[in-house]
């Protein structure tokens, strides 16, 4: 779904400050910290930014030297160098010794091996792979590699990661830099004065020096944040080049990125297509109204353009021709968002196309006015009342009024005109929009068993992420199974019969409609029943694997509801009524409410997530809503035979 | 599909007079004017329909004299909705191991009859796709609702002279066929597997030798709770069984086998002795007597120092010591050398994993000679070189009770060679392997807060998948592994305390992992007016269970025998009576026999105002008859009903 412009990510914090072909004292085994598996001695960066026939050319070389620790470490022998025709890479050198006890042997490194594979979000792209294989590693062995690579386009250099999986004993990143070239940088999970800087005039260069030793490893995997939330790195942007009194810009400002996103779609967002039109205007034939026109044409890609990357290059940049797209069926997200670009302008409809980012990239426009900002491309539709719909045709359970949660919050890059854009946040979906009702009517026999009917009701991101999250497409009897493993009514006893789906993505629904048969929960005793009338109780399965002492992000805010009802036979009574319930704070709510009417009680339990991220300032009330939840919807009522 | 273990190509090189120039594959096309396919009555709940594969085998002399295969694969789907166009429209074809991938073509065939063909253009390479090696790949191009896809491609491959494919998946199938052909001279022989068609031998066929197996509406394979999945689906096997233009004599014989593998895993250069000797020496093997313990020691500290890599090249015995690293065939060959330099005979075992396949003794096919053992006799105890979870007794449990090619090493004067027999490997006693617990619980302060002391007991293959790697893990995923087995009834306990113990390299499978634990349970507790409802189930942690099974379809299998023993001190809080213990009490058995193999008992008892539990529960065989279904269901639901039991306390 994303834009592969990121594919030298973090797993390539490399760099440099040991010379090849230079041993290793054995004295170095005395640093490194016996509790790991790996360290690295050393990643250098060395970059070079030269202006050539008016031009900027950016070489960088990257040395990473090694030691393994452990024995654990040493079936990773695999090291992976990604190349690209953005980001050729070249001179890979790689160097091994090994420790016999006295000092470090060089051993020979066969060059590594080339392949062709794609990146992981692409179908097919222009990825080549270098692999280095480290045969015969022991422990204490140290490892060394170099290459080189090129930013062919100035505008794709560059975020260096600080951090990384494992301690790194001296990091430095150098640029030099040509005078009439202005770089901006900034950073990020770091403070200036945490790393050391340094700055130089070399001749006609001015040289940029970061470096800091005994880097501790970060953790990449902290539940569902992304690392770029809290791994140390360093923005290095190209704002501009003066030559011979003139100057070019490249990214000084959103407005600069603007400009260079607009050149690389302008060919088809220009241009009329005439069999775009013919297929347009038979899908909006009986349509009258903008709205309505435009939402035929969204769900018309939604529903009928299969999601396929293919990047090659700049082709990762620039979209395809909308015709050929149509004829085809098969686009990218930078594909979908044209075609509807010109669905929509055959209809003398303006919408627009727009850049944003996943909620897996933290930065705004404002600050990083890069590249790195966004990973997607959609279209943007503006109605009378100013209100901007994001339609984002790769996600194919997606109502027309919602966008998909991905987004939620993240600044929108909305193309205006060849000389205007304006930056919108798409919202945060408001948490009565994603609605869950459950409802569960029941009637108790005096064997103990309950028996009755239970709706399931979803709508906006409710509704799609569990679609998503329990593979409803995949395979509906895997779906059910998957479901109501993960979502208990009583204990894993009760059975499930006659389950009749209805998902309807334009009425924005999904509903379960089942028989239930319940055993082996309510507990009978010599002349009362005793139940919990709240049947269902892992109500937070969706963040139950996190850890709870650490930050984490709901996939979007929420609203669920559960009603339940249970009708007992003529010969009882209810006691022991539990008693109501209510909690608010800023960010959680929950009320639980119990009546007995007759024969039959009734409760309900409600509660809302009104933010999406876990984080210091809330922790301490998600957990103290959390708890007393559970506790508070632990309560039991005791039918008495009556007299 | 296939193992590349010996092609004795010798075998089948070829007699010139069956020499055949043209490969029947050039002749083989779809259909000109395709229509597609009208779904049959409740088809249309599905988001695609398989609607034919049919695959065609070839083994072709070409002019060289050299036997290729040319592999043939045709297959048409249906398209019934957008969820069938993304789940369908991108093919994969693996081109791992072949000479060449012949062609390639597709074409989307739309509901008005239009098709529109694959460009050569669209077809994409990849070296390496996930890691699973090189593929030729493409997605189809203007695939919409209620059409057909079609595709056909043909690789031209060395011949597999043995083989087994698996027909069913987990979607239906409403046609199959494969057809086989080969050169007059080479006769194949093929077995099938779980109710599929046997192979039909086509008799007009003169020139060359042809079966086919043909099987309609194939239903999709049931992934059923404890049964081996994959040995289960329909499936066949094939052999080249006699080349008439060189003998009448049977190929690819298990005798044959015997003998090279007895060539490849006994033999070594007298080179290969000394590092030998110094391996067990470092390994202080010599410290130990008797022949159990040399073994022990050994597999121990092998494992411990050389670690099993599956693509590491074949080293010399010198070379594993210094680099520690070794490929399976390096590893076995280890093993074998020092075990007889302790002076014990060993066998070489060679069979399936019984999840995948079972080991078929009455048809030589070699496609079954797919796993490495090292069986010691004297001590009746298997090595499994890679496996770096098993341990001396405890062999890898998928190859228990599964047969196997047993060779030994026997001598004429001064030749050896290697003598085979079909043999069934042993299944470890039920009582070797547990998972025991001890629990007492107090009740504290008004909200009545169970707090919990658990003594967990892993022992054999019930801390086999977990105590052999704890000393591999990082310090973090130790401690949150630690932390999920410590909280015994569930995540939503609050952990007070815990401690671990035999979780070292030297305990792994010799000492029972052991954590003690004390965990805040408030989950577990209901209020009912003044009366409270303690879940007294849940102490025994989330069980599984077969509540929600079907009519089942394969046969209950289960990875090891083992049983559980559970004993539950639980404190009367003062001036409060305990209700509804009756239920605490369950005996649900396979049969009322003495030896019944599985079988849960629970009881109690009220002493001292304590609650005391036993529950036991056990599993003694491996496979259990799919007409006792039932019974087999009872007993693991008895365990999952244990879990739901409520117990209440009433004010005296």
């Amino acid at each position: 779904m994303a834009l592969n412009k990121h594919s030298l990510g973090v797993l390539l914090i490399l760099s440099w400050s040991i010379i090849f072909g230079q041993s290793y004292s054995p004295k170095i085994i005395d640093k490194v910290n016996k509790n790991e598996i790996m360290m690295h001695l050393s990643r250098d960066y060395y970059s070079t930014l030269k202006i050539n026939n008016r031009k900027i050319d950016v070489s960088s070389k990257y040395t990473e030297s090694s030691i393994y620790i452990s024995k654990n470490s040493i079936t990773s022998n695999l090291r992976k160098i990604y190349s690209s025709e953005l980001n050729p890479i070249k001179n890979i050198k790689a160097e091994q010794y090994n420790f016999n006890g006295k000092k470090y042997q060089k051993i020979k490194v066969d060059n590594p091996n080339l392949s062709f594979q794609p990146h992981a979000e692409s179908f097919y792209d222009d990825t080549k792979v270098y692999t280095i294989n480290y045969n015969n590693l022991k422990t204490y062995s140290i490892t060394k590699h170099e290459y080189e690579t090129e930013y062919t386009e100035p505008r794709l250099y560059k975020m260096f990661y600080i951090d990384d999986f494992y301690d790194t004993d001296n990091y430095s990143n150098t640029i030099k830099c040509d005078k009439n070239i202005k770089l901006c940088f900034e950073y990020y999970n770091i403070s200036k004065n945490d790393i050391e800087y340094s700055e130089k005039t070399e001749g006609k260069y001015i040289i940029y020096t970061w470096k800091k030793n005994n880097l501790k490893k970060i953790d990449f995997q902290k539940n569902n944040i992304n690392y770029r939330y809290y791994c140390a790195a360093i923005g290095v942007r190209i704002c501009s080049m003066n030559v011979n009194d003139s100057s070019k810009v490249y990214l000084t400002s959103t407005k600069d990125l603007y400009d260079w996103y607009h050149s690389l779609t302008d060919e088809v967002s220009n241009k009329n297509y005439s069999n775009v039109k013919k297929v347009t205007d038979s899908i909006t034939g009986n349509l009258t109204s903008d709205i309505d026109k435009i939402k035929a044409i969204y769900y018309y890609v939604q529903e009928n353009i299969s999601y396929i990357a293919i990047e090659d290059g700049m082709s990762g940049f620039i979209p395809r021709s909308p015709e050929l797209i149509l004829e085809k069926k098969i686009g990218d997200c930078k594909d979908m968002a044209t075609l509807i670009y010109n669905m929509a302008k055959s209809q003398n409809i303006k919408c627009y196309l727009t850049w944003v980012g996943t909620r897996d990239l933290p930065h705004k426009y404002q600050d990083n006015p890069t590249p790195f900002n966004d990973n997607h491309m959609i279209t943007s539709y503006i109605d009378e009342n100013k209100k901007i719909y994001f339609l984002d045709a790769t996600s194919k359970e997606n109502h027309f009024n919602y966008h998909s949660s991905m987004i939620q919050g993240k600044e929108g890059l909305i193309g205006i005109s060849k000389e205007q854009y304006q930056i919108s946040e798409a919202p945060i979906i408001k948490a009565e929009f994603n609605k869950s009702i459950d409802t569960l009517i029941t009637n108790l026999s005096n064997n103990s068993i309950l028996t009755g009917k239970r709706k399931l009701y979803l709508t906006g991101l409710e509704r799609t992420e569990l679609i998503y999250n329990k593979g409803y497409h995949r395979n509906k009897n895997t779906f059910l199974i998957n479901f109501h493993k993960d979502i208990v009514i009583a204990n894993n006893k009760t059975l499930y019969n006659n389950p009749v789906i209805d998902n309807n993505k334009r009425e924005n629904y999904f509903k379960i409609n089942e028989d239930i048969i319940i055993s082996d929960y309510v507990s009978k005793l010599n002349n009362e029943y005793v139940l919990n009338p709240i049947l269902i109780k892992n109500i937070f399965e969706f963040v139950s694997s996190f850890n709870q002492d650490e930050d984490f992000l709901f996939e979007n805010l929420l609203e669920k509801s559960f009603y339940y009802e249970t009708t007992f036979p003529e010969n009882l009574k209810a006691t022991e009524i539990p008693t109501n319930k209510q909690y608010r704070d800023p960010y959680f709510s929950y009320e639980i409410i119990y009546t007995v009417e007759e024969r039959t009680i009734k409760s309900k339990v409600k509660y809302s997530i009104n933010t999406l991220n876990i984080n210091k300032e809330n922790r301490e009330y998600w957990k103290k809503f959390s708890e007393s939840i559970i506790n508070d919807i632990n309560q039991s009522i005791v039918l008495k035979t009556k007299n | 599909m296939i193992k590349n273990y010996y092609l004795l190509l010798a075998l089948i090189t070829i007699n010139f007079a069956y020499a055949q120039k043209t490969p029947n594959y050039l002749a083989y096309n779809w259909e000109e004017n395709p229509k597609p396919y009208e779904i049959e009555k409740n088809e249309d709940t599905l988001n695609y329909v398989n609607v034919k594969e049919n695959q065609i085998l070839e083994y072709i002399y070409e002019t060289s004299g050299e036997l290729v295969m040319y592999s043939t694969v045709h297959i048409n789907i249906h398209i019934n909705n957008s969820k069938g166009i993304e789940q369908k429209n991108k093919v994969y074809i693996s081109t791992s191991n072949i000479i060449e991938l012949m062609d390639v073509k597709g074409r989307t065939i739309l509901k008005n009859g239009k098709t529109i063909n694959l460009p050569k253009s669209s077809i994409k390479k990849t070296d390496n796709l996930d890691n699973e090696g090189p593929f030729t790949y493409f997605v189809f191009e203007g695939v919409e609702e209620n059409c057909d896809i079609e595709y056909i491609y043909t690789k031209k491959m060395s011949p597999f002279l043995y083989g087994s494919f698996s027909v069913q998946s987990n979607h239906q199938k409403k046609y199959f066929n494969y057809d086989f052909i080969s050169p007059i001279n080479l006769i194949f022989e093929s077995k099938s597997y779980n109710g599929l068609s046997n192979a039909v031998k086509d008799t007009t066929e003169k020139e060359k030798n042809k079966f086919t197996i043909t099987q309609v509406n194939i239903p999709p394979a049931i992934n059923e709770k404890y049964s081996a999945y994959d040995a289960s689906k329909m499936c066949f096997g094939f052999k080249l069984a006699y080349n008439t233009a060189r003998s009448k004599a049977r190929l690819y014989t298990f005798d044959i086998a015997a003998s090279d593998f007895y060539k490849t895993y006994f033999e070594i250069e007298k080179s290969e002795i000394k590092p030998v000797s110094k391996l067990l020496k470092a390994a202080k093997i010599d410290e130990f007597k008797n022949p159990e313990d040399k073994i022990r020691e050994l597999e121990a500290y092998i494992k411990s120092n050389i670690f099993y890599q599956s693509d590491a090249k074949n080293l010399k015995f010198s070379e594993i010591i210094e680099f520690k690293i070794a490929n399976h065939l390096g590893l076995s060959k280890l093993y074998i050398q020092c075990i007889k330099s302790l002076g014990l005979d060993v066998e070489l075992v060679i069979t399936t994993d019984r999840f995948e396949r079972k080991f078929d003794s009455e048809f030589d096919n070699w496609n079954q000679l797919d796993d490495i053992l090292l069986y010691i006799p004297e001590i009746d105890i298997y090595i499994s070189p890679k496996n770096i979870q098993s341990r001396f007794e405890y062999l890898p449990p998928q190859y228990s009770t599964n047969k196997g090619l047993f060779i030994k090493e026997v001598s004429v004067g001064d030749i050896k060679s290697g003598a085979s027999k079909i043999k069934t490997i042993k299944t470890l006693d039920y009582t070797k392997s547990y998972h025991n617990q001890n629990c007492i619980v107090n009740f504290k302060g008004e909200s009545f807060l169970p707090v919990i002391t658990n003594t967990v007991t892993f022992n054999g293959y019930s801390a086999f998948y977990t105590q052999p790697y704890i000393h591999l893990m990082k310090q973090s995923d130790r401690d949150n592994l630690f932390k999920d087995l410590a909280k015994v009834e569930g995540p939503d306990s609050k952990l007070i305390e815990y401690t671990v113990e035999n979780d070292k390299a030297e305990d792994v499978m010799r000492k029972p992992l052991l954590i003690k634990s004390t965990t805040n349970a408030q989950q577990l507790i209901e209020k009912a007016g003044e009366k409270y409802i303690f879940n007294v189930g849940a102490l025994i942690g989330p069980q599984s269970e077969l509540y929600q099974e079907g009519k089942r379809t394969t046969t209950p299998e289960i990875q090891y025998t083992h049983f559980f023993k559970r004993d539950i001190i639980i404190q009367i809080p003062e001036n409060y009576k305990a209700i509804n213990l009756e239920s605490l009490s369950k005996k649900v058995v396979f049969n009322g026999n003495p030896t019944s193999p599985c079988n849960f008992i629970s009881n109690y008892e009220v002493k001292n105002n304590q609650i005391i539990i036993s529950i036991y529960e056990d599993y003694k065989i491996l496979t259990y008859p799919i007409n006792d279904f039932e019974n087999y269901k009872n007993v693991i639901n008895a365990a999952a009903d244990f879990n739901k039991i409520k117990i209440i306390f009433e004010k005296n």
